[in-house]
């Protein structure tokens, strides 16, 4: 766009500059990645300025060029160059947030400094002096709160004001030409003859080399960063002095000045200028910053919690003692999770639902009358099963429990109570409160009421939407869960999860790094791939990218959702007992593949910061949750929609492409096409056509094996989709909940979704890799459900046969490769 | 003397870090220059949680083993 | 077939067709925490959990 006016917003990371950046933003940001590398690139248009962009730069702790981030930094700071900066800095960690606003202030730019966090730095006591550090950084400093919304506005405008006047070239003030004098902290550009007002924050033969080179750099470089250019010739940065097109011999004469530095101050120059900042840093800070005498040498609130949560002995059992805390809230009996969830299956997208606290008694004349909903449904049951029962020639009727199976009633009919019964009608639902039809029921309504065929009406209601509805109705469980995650994500717990992983991995041989890409794939697979580039090692590196995948993803816990729901309501612990298997089997897989000669993990140095930890703010765990939630709606949309729809038809058609019954399933294409594999999935426990379809589905998106499910089992017995499929794991085998574990934990670490496994291939670079990798979590997957099922059945009392034993040697040769002593060289 | 001989609730003045020249500089964009006074927050099987300046760091035994210290 | 039924079976192919069209020019989305997709990596995400920022750790440079 024409005019439009570009602030860069740089800072460290937990500085708070995505909270400020969200702020100052609102919803019009646009996310992307910088071309050619993973790191995220966000740049949105300023709330009530539509000509200034704000360009969010990636959190770095400096401007060398060790990291991508860094380097996608610099370049788009020194290359293309923005109007000005905004410089966000946490006011309750000035000192080391200072080292980077020194970078930034040699690169000449308008600057403007917002002293973030400030409602902390008051409640602590603490005094900073922004007048003397504006004069010694030659930039604006404005404190400002961006949780509390104060001031974030005020500085992006300042310095949307000064970049504004550094495009027209006028100074803004008339005093302070720049010339030697200590301008009053404006840092603007002055026109094109002379060099800005910079800080000058080295010693003297320091200062005097960077003059030195500065001359020999001049007209090679834009004038107003030239500063910063020298300063990096002097470090020796690789990138600069290319980019620079520095010629050998000038680089020679330039090595003499560096080489006196470094000879009288007895380091290297890199060295020499890290501590030199930081010296000036403390210099300033001495004159500028008065901390709460009474705060000195007490534990922070944040060391306190952290000495329980990084105890030798506790950090783990809380970590986990807060996965079950999630997974209690998703799909515990009575807990939210659930509720929602079968309010969600049961009535919303199905049938329908009373509006909570409008529910009475009957009060309409007939048989309902005084009864309560629930109590009609089963009297209207118990009559069918009567009129059911006598027409059958029976002497006796009875009903069963849904969930058990087991008959929960008996009585005897005869001809007048079959009459009675025949009269029953299905009791209205709106009698009973304010009925609320269900999605499915108005589509339902809808289609009969246009005339609309039985066989088109199956494919909308029981394929299209049955598929949509079975993956949208655990959405309040993906909710959860992802809104826990973001819950700790935001508060600062995750980072010591990653320290407390490190410790732990490091034990097994392992380095902690690979733990990063596991967390983020909590939420989906291909983002954790691609985070295994931080990883130097590029042994480790391919290790972690097979690994990477075997933590349940977003779309797995739709699985894990069903089968918690279905299978083991009241053993709610075996979902969280996913997430410790997918980190079990990391970490073993990992010391398995370490004693190949294949990988091998150098000790690698692990530097975190550990941010202090404070209350999620309900807006940054909104945008997290929110997020990934909509892409998970989306996918029902666009991809569980389909698929359905075609899986509906490879249903209801057989190979002559005629038109099927209901009943007449077990012609289609595809239960054909499911028979053919499903001998893959017996020794699995769920060896039959549907078993086969929905596991093979699941590669198009996990979630989808959920759906399919729901598609092939809608003849099975029951009246919910549910309960079809409690019905087909009971027909496919005599141990329905171990099948049923069997082909949740086959689907949950088996090689992911299309989509992942593309990203794995592109990341190992190699189709050999590649292959290995897919091959390597087949290997995984199978024998972990084969252990499951057999040696399951075989405590169970189901006997020993063929599939047993391959269980045992499987599972013999997994110990084996595990625990076998390692090679001399991977040892430590 | 290394970091890595500290135990908690101990303190130390940095003299320099060796390694690998992008974990140097990381470091010293952390705050572990020479003359910079850290404190152990918490230590459990070799990694170190420290104070550097207000902020926390955590380095894993590897890493701390790279970082001279002297007695403060 | 009757009319009716002629529209909702063509409308739900349609529809499917418009959705296996979108993935595929414009890649999958997916719940890893990405706002919108442009990274050409068939995913709608890339490029790590949004709160990479400040909230997910940032391991130490190798």
């Amino acid at each position: 766009m024409a005019n439009s006016v570009k602030i860069a917003l740089a800072g460290n990371p937990n500085s708070g500059k995505t909270t400020l950046f969200n702020a100052l933003t609102g919803s019009e940001q646009y996310v992307g990645n910088w071309p050619g590398v993973t790191v995220e690139k966000k740049d949105g248009i300023l709330a009530g300025h539509r000509e200034v962009v704000i360009q969010d730069l990636p959190g770095i702790y400096s401007l060398s060029p060790y990291s991508t981030e860094e380097k996608v930094s610099r370049r788009f700071l020194v290359e293309e160059g923005p109007d000005a900066i905004l410089n966000i800095v946490d006011g309750t960690n000035i000192e080391r947030n200072l080292y980077l606003s020194t970078q930034l202030a040699e690169l000449g730019l308008p600057m403007v400094m917002a002293v973030n966090m400030m409602d902390v730095v008051r409640k602590n006591g603490d005094k900073i002096d922004f007048e003397k550090i504006a004069k010694a950084l030659r930039c604006e400093v404005i404190g400002i709160s961006a949780l509390k919304n104060e001031g974030g506005q005020e500085a992006a405008e300042k310095a949307v004001a000064m970049a504004k006047c550094g495009e027209q070239g006028i100074g803004k003030r008339e005093e302070g030409t720049g010339n030697g004098e200590r301008g009053t902290g404006n840092g603007e550009r002055r026109g094109l003859r002379r060099a800005p007002e910079v800080p000058h924050v080295f010693s003297g033969s320091v200062e005097h080399a960077i003059a030195h080179i500065e001359e020999s750099i001049q007209g090679k470089v834009p004038l107003r960063s030239i500063r910063w250019y020298a300063i990096k010739v002097f470090e020796r940065d690789r990138e600069v002095i290319n980019r620079i097109g520095l010629g050998v011999g000038e680089m020679k004469h330039i090595e003499e000045h560096i080489r006196d530095c470094e000879k009288e101050l007895g380091d290297d120059a890199e060295s020499i200028i890290t501590n030199q900042r930081y010296d000036f840093i403390q210099r300033l800070m001495d004159k500028s910053l008065a901390l709460n005498e009474k705060r000195k040498g007490k534990a922070t609130l944040s060391d306190r919690i952290d000495k329980v949560v990084t105890h030798r002995i506790w950090a783990i059992p809380i970590f986990i003692l807060s996965l079950c805390a999630m997974w209690w809230l998703a799909v515990a009996e009575n807990g939210p999770g659930t509720l929602l969830t079968d309010w969600a299956n049961d009535g919303f997208l199905a049938d329908g639902w009373h509006l909570p606290f409008t529910t009475h008694e009957c009060r309409e004349e007939g048989r309902y009358k005084g009864m309560e909903f629930e109590e009609a449904q089963e009297e209207f049951a118990k009559a069918e099963a009567t009129v059911q029962a006598w027409e059958a020639g029976e002497k006796k009727a009875s009903i069963e429990d849904e969930e058990t199976g087991e008959t929960s009633e008996e009585w005897d009919v005869d001809e007048a109570a079959y009459n009675a019964a025949k009269e029953a009608k299905e009791p209205d639902p709106s009698q009973f409160g304010v009925w609320v039809p269900g999605i499915g029921a108005l589509i339902t309504g809808a289609l009969e009421r246009s005339g609309v065929s039985d066989t088109v009406k199956s494919l909308v209601v029981d394929g299209a939407w049955g598929g949509v509805a079975t993956v949208l109705g655990f959405v309040p469980v993906i909710f959860i869960v992802f809104l826990f995650l973001a819950f700790l994500e935001d508060c600062g717990y995750m980072a010591r999860v990653a320290f407390i992983m490190d410790r732990i991995f490091r034990k097994f041989g392992l380095s902690g790094k690979s733990f990063i890409p596991i967390l983020i794939g909590k939420g989906c697979g291909v983002p954790a791939v691609m985070a295994t580039r931080t990883i130097e090692n590029e042994r480790a590196r391919r290790m972690t990218t097979i690994l990477a995948t075997f933590i349940p993803c977003g779309a797995k816990t739709v699985i894990i959702a069903m089968f918690a729901a279905l299978f083991f309501r009241e053993q709610w612990y075996v979902a969280a007992l996913m997430d410790v298997v997918g980190i079990a089997i990391i970490i073993l897989g990992g010391v398995a593949l370490k004693k190949t000669r294949l990988f091998k993990d150098e000790a690698a140095s692990f530097v975190l910061e550990l941010p202090a930890y404070h209350p999620p703010t309900i807006s940054g765990v909104w945008h997290h949750t929110w997020n990934r939630l909509k892409g998970y709606i989306l996918k029902a949309g666009l991809i569980i929609f389909p698929a359905c729809v075609f899986l509906w038809f490879v249903m209801h058609f057989d190979w002559s492409l005629n038109l099927l019954a209901d009943e007449e399933i077990e012609k289609s294409i595809l239960h054909d096409l499911g028979s053919w594999i499903a001998w893959f999935f017996e020794p699995l426990g769920f060896g039959s056509w549907q078993g086969a379809a929905a596991s093979v589905s699941a590669e198009i998106a996990k979630e989808q094996a959920t759906a399919t499910l729901g598609l092939v089992a809608a003849n099975m017995g029951g009246a919910t989709t549910g309960s079809h499929i409690q019905a087909l794991f009971g027909a496919v085998s005599d141990f329905p909940k171990l099948a049923a574990l069997s082909f949740m934990v086959f689907n949950l670490f088996v090689p992911p979704c299309m989509v992942a496994i593309a990203v794995t291939f592109r990341e190992m670079g190699s189709q050999k890799w590649g292959w290995f990798a897919v091959g390597f979590q087949l290997f995984v997957g199978y024998a972990l459900a084969l252990s499951v099922y057999r040696l399951g059945v075989l405590f169970a009392g189901g006997g020993f046969g063929i599939w047993t034993a391959l269980a045992v040697v499987v599972d013999l040769f997994c110990l084996w490769a595990i625990f076998r002593p390692a090679r001399k060289e991977a040892a430590k | 003397m290394t970091l890595a001989t500290l135990k908690e609730g101990e303190r130390a003045r940095l003299v320099r870090v060796s390694g690998d020249d992008a974990v140097k500089h990381h470091l010293g964009a952390l705050g572990f220059v020479a003359g910079t006074v850290v404190r152990v927050v918490g230590a459990s099987y070799g990694n170190l949680i420290l104070a550097v300046h207000e902020s926390r760091i955590a380095v894993n035994e590897a890493t701390a083993q790279e970082i001279e210290i002297e007695a403060v | 077939m009757n009319a009716a039924s002629a529209i909702v079976l063509a409308a739900v192919v349609a529809f499917a067709a418009l959705a296996v069209w979108r993935v595929m020019k414009k890649g999958a989305p997916c719940e890893c925490g990405g706002t919108r997709k442009s990274c050409g990596c068939g995913c709608g995400c890339c490029g790590g959990a949004e709160g990479r920022d400040n909230a997910s750790p940032k391991a130490g440079q190798d």
